[in-house]
């Protein structure tokens, strides 16, 4: 027998082979008193601020944008992820969630994106990898939005593809300066920033990192990009004409630009999730006062049964991905807690205690996209007409979401990290299928167990069966294909949807049974958690057959078929979802604001 | 410059107000509370003041349940250098003059040079503590703060009257003054100030130690007032319907 393996828990993936309710998760109801007054201020503000501004914001108005920007700063709003030293106020990344919530219930995702860059792209590669001289040149101005900033690493013709990029830097014959040329592509804060993280080749195959300002000789700004949304914000091309970057601009090391892009996106991508979850919830509000005051046949439309599914889907599924998302800025934090705050590589080492839960980011980033995607599209149905109308606050909404699963790597190229990295996991046995597998005879052998008074033992259950079906398809994936796996997209991308399934639905599980060990058995957090159980087994269950049938070419093997027969027999509930979604409809119409 | 600026937790505009089973007040647990919009204006005013002075402290004051703490901590994380908590558990109290007795006792010691508060509070809209309090304490009084003007050991308040008439007023401190709302714009705290502001003292006074009155004052019920609808269809011809109109709109809507 080998040797067990010993890994830190403190990576990501290892849920997927723990017992469903090991450990307790992080979620909005373990916030501190400082994050909910931190909370409170930013939706006060957001509201006061954001919320009546959204349409002339809209117009492109850069004077309003950068003033509330620095409004923003004045309070300490930028610098939530950056040092104290350098004017930040160097909060945790639960913190830095909630603001990036907060900005976006203000109903402007053209001003979200400006103040996301600024707070985020914009500024982490100079805070995880500046020098000292740096940091202190940059930071301060850009932590109180007197200097915007801007990231540029998509090209014309690289853009999932980041690393191919073209731009090239080339070291001036005595060393004093790089000289740019290249040309970059939708560059949010464009024409706005002052200060520029550009990613370019050295020596034509060293991707490195460069801090260029406004002003530069040689860098040139494109005219403003017409979008489909976001219209409020700036977005460019950049050109670099034998541009002149002084040495010292250099970002980290020469060749080490690829761990200042992926850095930025790991960050970006669970944000982006919270942005999502601001923007749902805000949505969700006007859409239920709206089917309140609009009235057809006689009577409000929210009374209406295929209303109620609707406004149930979009409040299961938006707590859901709150579940998920706080419990994977949970885990980074708590991998962050680790660190010594005064090593000089706190913050590089930040980014691999980051860059840990890579899987857990992505999933966030296409969970959250799409839920807003789905809630969104909902949201105008139930507008009806008036959905259509630009007066009206979903069309806008709509045009701007769409841009969700594209930014921050694509959807498709996150999928592929999620199955990419979970199969590293495997194969450096970090994650341990294969023992995990080994158990599943003993597991299979057991009954049922006692149901007791937990109200959620048959979801948890469900999920338990869940896991070990999908560690199967996983293994045999990996059996069948290898290291090829990577190229079966279609299949990568099922395996990445059943992971992310199964993490949120634990999520959402153990969200609710720590509300109900906290606070009594809360009858609507517990429906929710039925519903969304429910409905994500079957998909759990369809995708694994999907899987399977291209896995085993048609022909499932003896050995195996008894094996699933049994685990998705187990993973049936009976659950009655219509019912329980007019419950929830009907509480979430007394409540004004978003309850969870 | 030491100035106390009355806080009151308040029923956010927003909030659910369902009545309590007794009908002697809302359903305090389904209620969300907030700070007293007015005296959000006052507090403001009061660092302004210390900021304009150069020098002083603020002190944020409130009487209630724990909730208020809440407030406390608010004005804290705005710029209040310490808090004042006056525990209060008993039903509502919405009796000016006791909960006037209450301040009154706890500020005298403290020897202000200025108490702020809100012209009203937004729940029972009483509007007398900040006058009550001055009465008590012997101190000048002035309502309706639309500006303020520290001059050596003088206050110039600028008072709003009715009918858009306003009045300068001189004073010598130490003054009670009440403050109307709109005067200023109410910072927000700022993400360093809310990290600070559990480092500040809010001094806690037992409900024993300030409670020296009887009240003068209960609640009998409270109670959503009747709407009622009454239409009256309005005869004759253009004339006649049209100055039926102009007294309806002249003395029962009071809009001309």
């Amino acid at each position: 027998m080998n040797e067990p393996i010993t890994i830190s828990l403190k990576t990501g993936g290892q849920w997927l082979v723990s017992p469903v309710g090991d450990t307790t998760i992080f979620c909005r109801e373990s916030f501190t008193d400082d994050h909910k007054d931190i909370e409170n201020m930013v939706l006060e503000f957001a509201k006061e601020r954001i919320l009546p501004n959204v349409e002339a914001i809209d117009k492109l108005d850069k004077d309003l944008s950068l003033s509330i920007l620095r409004e923003m700063g004045e309070l300490g709003l930028i610098g939530v992820d950056a040092p104290e030293e350098y004017g930040g106020t160097e909060l945790d990344k639960i913190t830095s969630c909630i603001v990036t919530e907060g900005v976006s219930r203000g109903g402007s995702a053209s001003f979200s994106c400006t103040f996301g860059v600024q707070t985020g792209i914009g500024i982490m590669g100079i805070v995880f990898f500046g020098t000292p001289e740096q940091k202190k040149k940059y930071l301060p101005k850009l932590m109180i939005g007197e200097w915007v900033g801007a990231y540029g690493l998509t090209e014309p013709s690289s853009g999932s593809d980041a690393l191919a990029a073209k731009t090239t830097a080339v070291l001036s014959d005595d060393g004093s300066y790089y000289i740019l040329n290249g040309e970059k592509q939708f560059i949010s804060n464009g024409a706005w920033a002052d200060i520029y993280t550009i990613l370019a080749q050295v020596d034509g195959d060293k991707f490195s990192g460069f801090i260029i300002e406004r002003g530069t000789a040689g860098f040139e700004i494109g005219t403003e990009e017409k979008k489909m949304g976001m219209k409020g914000s700036s977005t460019t091309s950049l050109k670099f004409t034998d541009a002149r970057v002084p040495v010292e601009n250099l970002l980290y090391e020469v060749g080490k630009g690829a761990a200042i892009a992926f850095n930025a996106l790991n960050i970006g991508r669970y944000k982006l999730g919270a942005a999502s979850v601001g923007g749902i919830k805000l949505a969700l509000e006007e859409t239920i006062k709206y089917a309140l005051e609009r009235r057809q046949f006689g009577q409000p439309i929210a009374r209406f049964d295929a209303i109620r599914g609707k406004i149930a889907d979009i409040s299961v599924r938006l707590f859901a991905t709150d579940a998920m998302l706080y419990r994977t800025v949970g885990l980074i934090q708590d991998a962050i807690d680790d660190l010594d705050k005064n090593d000089p590589d706190y913050y590089k080492k930040m980014g691999e205690a980051t860059e840990r839960f890579a899987v857990e980011a992505s999933m966030v980033k296409v969970f959250g996209s799409e839920t807003s995607d789905m809630c969104i599209d909902t949201c105008l149905q139930i507008f009806g007409g008036y959905g259509f109308i630009e007066e009206y606050p979903l069309a806008r909404a709509y045009r701007d979401d769409r841009i969700n699963t594209i930014w921050e790597g694509t959807n498709e190229i996150n999928r592929m990290i999620i199955t990419g990295y979970m199969m590293k996991k495997v194969l450096l046995e970090e994650l341990s299928l294969r023992n995990y597998l080994k158990e599943l005879d003993d597991f299979l052998s057991q009954d049922l167990p006692g149901l007791g008074d937990d109200p959620l033992s048959l979801e948890k259950y469900g999920l338990e069966n869940a896991k070990r079906l999908a560690a199967l398809v996983f293994h045999e994936a990996l059996c069948e294909y290898g290291q090829d796996l990577k190229h079966e997209q279609q299949l990568g991308e099922a395996l990445a949807d059943i992971f992310t399934e199964i993490f949120t639905m634990e999520s959402v599980i153990a969200r609710v049974s720590q509300i109900q060990s906290a606070n009594g058995a809360s009858n609507m957090s517990s429906i929710i958690a039925r519903i969304y159980a429910a409905e994500t087994l079957l998909t759990i269950k369809s995708l694994s057959k999907v899987s399977l049938n291209k896995i085993f070419k048609e022909i499932i093997p003896d050995n195996h078929q008894e094996t699933i027969q049994q685990l998705t027999s187990r993973m049936t509930l009976h659950t009655d979802v219509i019912s329980l979604k007019q419950e929830l409809a009907d509480f979430m119409y007394t409540k004004k604001d978003y309850p969870f | 410059m030491k100035i106390a600026v009355l806080i009151k937790q308040v029923p956010g505009s927003e909030s659910p107000l369902p009545l309590n089973s007794t009908q002697t007040w809302v359903d305090e647990p389904q209620v969300t509370y907030t700070m007293n919009p007015p005296d959000n204006y006052a507090l403001e005013e009061a660092l302004l003041i210390k900021e304009n002075v150069g020098d002083g402290e603020v002190v944020a004051v409130s009487l209630g349940p724990e909730r208020v703490k809440k407030v406390i901590r608010e004005g804290l994380a705005k710029g209040a250098d310490r808090g004042i908590y006056l525990e209060e558990n008993s039903q509502i109290e919405t009796d000016p003059l006791s909960i006037a007795r209450s301040f009154a006792s706890v500020l005298q010691d403290e020897n202000f040079d200025l108490i702020l508060t809100g012209l009203q509070s937004d729940d029972a809209g009483m509007g007398q503590t900040g006058v009550l309090i001055g009465e008590l304490l012997g101190l000048s009084t002035a309502t309706l703060a639309v500006q303020t003007n520290i001059q050596d050991e003088q206050i110039r308040v600028k008072r709003e009257l009715e009918s858009g008439w306003f009045q300068w007023v001189k004073l010598p401190l130490p003054a009670s003054i009440s403050i109307q709302s709109g005067l200023n714009t109410p910072r927000y705290p700022s993400l360093k100030g809310i990290m600070g502001a559990k480092k500040k003292e809010i001094r806690v006074i037992p409900a024993s130690e300030h409670q020296t009155a009887e009240k003068t004052q209960t609640i009998k019920k409270v109670f959503v007032p009747q709407t009622t609808k009454k239409t009256e269809v309005i005869e004759g011809n253009a004339d006649t319907a049209a100055a039926r109109i102009l007294e309806i709109l002249k003395s029962d809507v009071k809009v001309l």
